[in-house]
């Protein structure tokens, strides 16, 4: 209460030494949220890390799926671009890295890609899928299962040649749970890639 | 610099009255749609127009402005003239709005105040800091806060208060280290009148008083120009007494005088019943009947009758519900951290969902709470640890804003009722005065400064707080986004922002 009562002191000697770090503990602040900012506000750190291999189409259906080949009703549609077929099974479409997708029921997803082999060699394809899900490589059915299911397996396998090759996922999720999750790996490895991402022995041609 | 002072703020002035307009009024009129509580005030309003006798929650002034906005725009330019009025007159709140219905009148006021409240702001931040560049990007504060421009753009109360509390706070800082008699008591409870004659909680202005009253007491306290103390015994207490309570009824009086005249007007259009008697005993209601709303006899029946109605509805309102998910309310000690946005509406386009989100600027939510917690602790340094004052005013306005937040947010808590985050907009606006008052005690007070530096670093904060503002711009304007682009907006779980999935 006595210093209220007394005045104000001056410090103008000891201020002069102190007042440029004032300002930079300041601009310090404002660089930290600066950086916070630009790394949780912006969307390029996915573009850089993430190669676009895999051009998805969704189309969002009018009314119940039965099945994979149904004629489709669309009501609208939506094109991303996912650097891997790696959907988690959830209640609501999500890719690992990009995140939230946001259909949840009654939708159809269909993924394209591009690829080069480097050696002629046997490969299997590991194909989780809840519901019904098409593989074709260079437009020959490799492995399917057209009808609901829960989260399962298909295996299938391929003898691809040396060069370019296109692969096409056709997708269907009806209701409930849903996911979409598919890798590949070369027929005596152990090493298991999603599809998209490249590997000693197939490298994806990015669309973007 | 080439101009002078007097020009340069008139081209601020300008420059922030521009922006605002960018900001707030730009494209008022959509979405097209209801938001939050348009149901209702647009039913208020067209009551109004139709002389509907009704009872309100609130105070009239405000439904009686967005009326007036409502009038001109029929009058002026044709709009919503062949609107079905039986259609909203007869209910408390309306579902939905008549085709080819158009918000551009009714949301016409509330938008305008808040582009004028813009300069107020200014004007204010310049009396506090005395730079007018350095106000001019505090300003940002308030021309880019995502939660005042959603709300200001719609047919609600709130940007209409604001303009009235702001215009107190400015008139309160001019008339500070002047001599005040009654008259100028009297002009700063008609301010005060025309901010509680739109919503009852800007009687925290009343504060503004003391402070107002005490302040060349506080001078003289604090010391003197010979640097001694003036003993207490020289202060003549019943002339100080007598002044008090001169003064404090010339304020009262302008503010009920003002209250009183804005229910007068609204006794004075409520002339025909409908279907609702709004529990009106028979009494009120043989007055409207017989067409007697206009007579003085009537009035206080009739204010009475209002006000217990006002106090009925509120007692009536749901409470906090925590458990609920989809609750829309929130605590107030949750209001600084802008807990709960509130989602006032959602469209979908498509895969894409526009979405109009009451929800914060981050960046400009934490420095205003930041001014409020240094303030606090410059005052406890003063106290406790006999910190040196460098400037009585500075000190005074601090501890001013101070109380006023604090007061605000300990009445706040006792509600019992549901609030909701906007209830929060009065003490931001404290808080942001607290964090520029913070910035000059802490920087400027000092002609040591460096300048460079300091303005290298306002302006850094002012292209952060716009980088914030078009970030959570798709929320603030009904812009549609995906799924994947809303996820990214949620940058800490505990915002809860809820996504509408396809």
């Amino acid at each position: 209460m006595k210093n209220l009562l007394n005045n104000s002191s001056t410090h103008a000697s000891a201020n002069s030494h102190t007042n440029n770090s004032k300002e930079w503990v300041f601009i310090f602040l404002l660089t930290f949220i600066g950086l916070f900012l630009f790394v949780k506000a912006g969307n390029w750190w996915v573009d850089i890390l993430f190669d676009k291999n895999i051009k998805l189409l969704i189309t969002k259906h009018k009314g119940d799926i039965i099945d994979l080949d149904m004629p489709k009703d669309i009501d609208f549609e939506e094109t991303l671009y996912v650097n891997s077929i790696n959907f988690p099974q959830a209640d609501v479409l999500s890719h690992k890295q990009t995140g939230l997708i946001g259909y949840t029921l009654d939708f159809f997803m269909s993924l394209d890609s591009k690829f080069e082999v480097k050696q002629t060699q046997y490969f299997e394809f590991n194909i989780y899928s809840d519901d019904g899900f098409r593989l074709r490589i260079d437009n020959e059915v490799i492995c399917e299962h057209i009808y609901n299911r829960p989260m399962q397996l298909s295996q299938c396998f391929k003898k691809l040649a040396q060069g370019t090759h296109h692969l096409q996922v056709d997708y269907y999720q009806g209701y409930g749970n849903l996911g979409l999750t598919a890798q590949y790996k070369l027929l005596n490895s152990d090493e298991l890639y999603y599809i998209g991402e490249n590997s000693d022995s197939i490298k994806f041609i990015p669309w973007l | 610099m080439f101009l002078n002072r007097q020009v340069q703020h008139q081209m601020l002035s300008i420059g922030v009255l521009f922006i605002a307009f960018l900001t707030y009024y730009n494209g008022y009129e959509n979405p097209d749609k209801l938001l939050w509580d348009e149901n209702y005030h647009i039913t208020s309003a067209y009551k109004y127009l139709n002389h509907i006798f009704f009872m309100e929650p609130h105070p009239p002034l405000g439904k009686l402005i967005i009326a007036l906005g409502e009038w001109f725009a029929q009058l002026l330019f044709g709009i919503n003239v062949e609107v079905n009025n039986a259609a909203i007159v007869n209910v408390e709140h309306i579902k939905d709005t008549p085709i080819n219905f158009s918000f551009s009148g009714l949301r016409f006021f509330p938008v305008l105040f808040s582009v004028f409240s813009a300069l107020i702001f200014f004007n204010i931040v310049c009396q506090l800091i005395k730079n007018h560049w350095i106000a001019f990007l505090f300003t940002f504060f308030y021309l880019f806060d995502n939660s005042l421009i959603v709300h200001s753009r719609s047919v609600m109360l709130e940007s209409i208060q604001l303009f009235f509390i702001l215009a107190a706070i400015y008139y309160f800082l001019l008339r500070l280290e002047k001599h005040n008699s009654a008259i100028h008591y009297f002009i700063l409870g008609v301010i005060i009148g025309l901010a509680v004659a739109v919503k009852v909680n800007s009687l925290i202005l009343l504060l503004l008083f003391p402070f107002l009253f005490f302040y060349p007491l506080f001078c003289r306290f604090l010391l003197n120009q010979k640097n001694k103390i003036e003993p207490l015994q020289k202060i003549k207490i019943f002339s100080l007494i007598k002044s008090l309570l001169n003064n404090g009824l010339a304020l009262l009086v302008a503010i009920f005088m003002v209250v009183a005249i804005s229910f007068y007007l609204h006794f004075f259009l409520g002339t025909e019943l409908s279907e609702n008697k709004y529990d009106a005993s028979a009494e009120y209601i043989s007055v409207i009947k017989n067409k007697q709303t206009r007579d003085l006899s009537n009035y206080w029946m009739m204010l009475k009758e209002n006000l217990s109605y006002m106090s009925e509805y509120e007692k009536n309102v749901p409470r906090y519900k925590a458990y609920d998910k989809d609750e829309n309310g929130s605590l107030a000690f949750a209001w600084p951290f802008a807990y709960k946005a509130i989602s006032y509406r959602w469209d979908k386009e498509g895969e894409l969902t526009q979405y109009l989100y009451l929800f914060a600027n981050p960046l400009i939510w934490l420095f205003a709470l930041l001014g409020f917690i240094l303030s606090v602790v410059y005052l406890l340094a003063i106290v406790f640890f006999q910190l040196p004052i460098k400037d009585k005013k500075n000190l005074y306005l601090i501890a001013g804003f101070s109380c006023l937040y604090v007061s605000y947010m300990l009445v706040m808590f006792q509600i019992e009722r549901v609030m909701y985050l906007y209830h929060y907009f009065i003490p931001l606006i404290f808080s942001m005065f607290l964090f520029f008052l913070v910035f000059k005690q802490i920087f400027l007070l000092n002609n040591k400064f460096n300048k460079r530096l300091l303005y290298l670093g306002l302006i850094i904060l002012s292209i952060e707080i716009y980088y914030c503002y078009t970030v959570f711009k798709p929320l603030s304007y009904h812009q549609p986004i995906s799924a994947n682009e809303f996820e990214r907006l949620q940058w800490f779980d505990y915002w809860d922002l809820k996504v509408v999935l396809n």
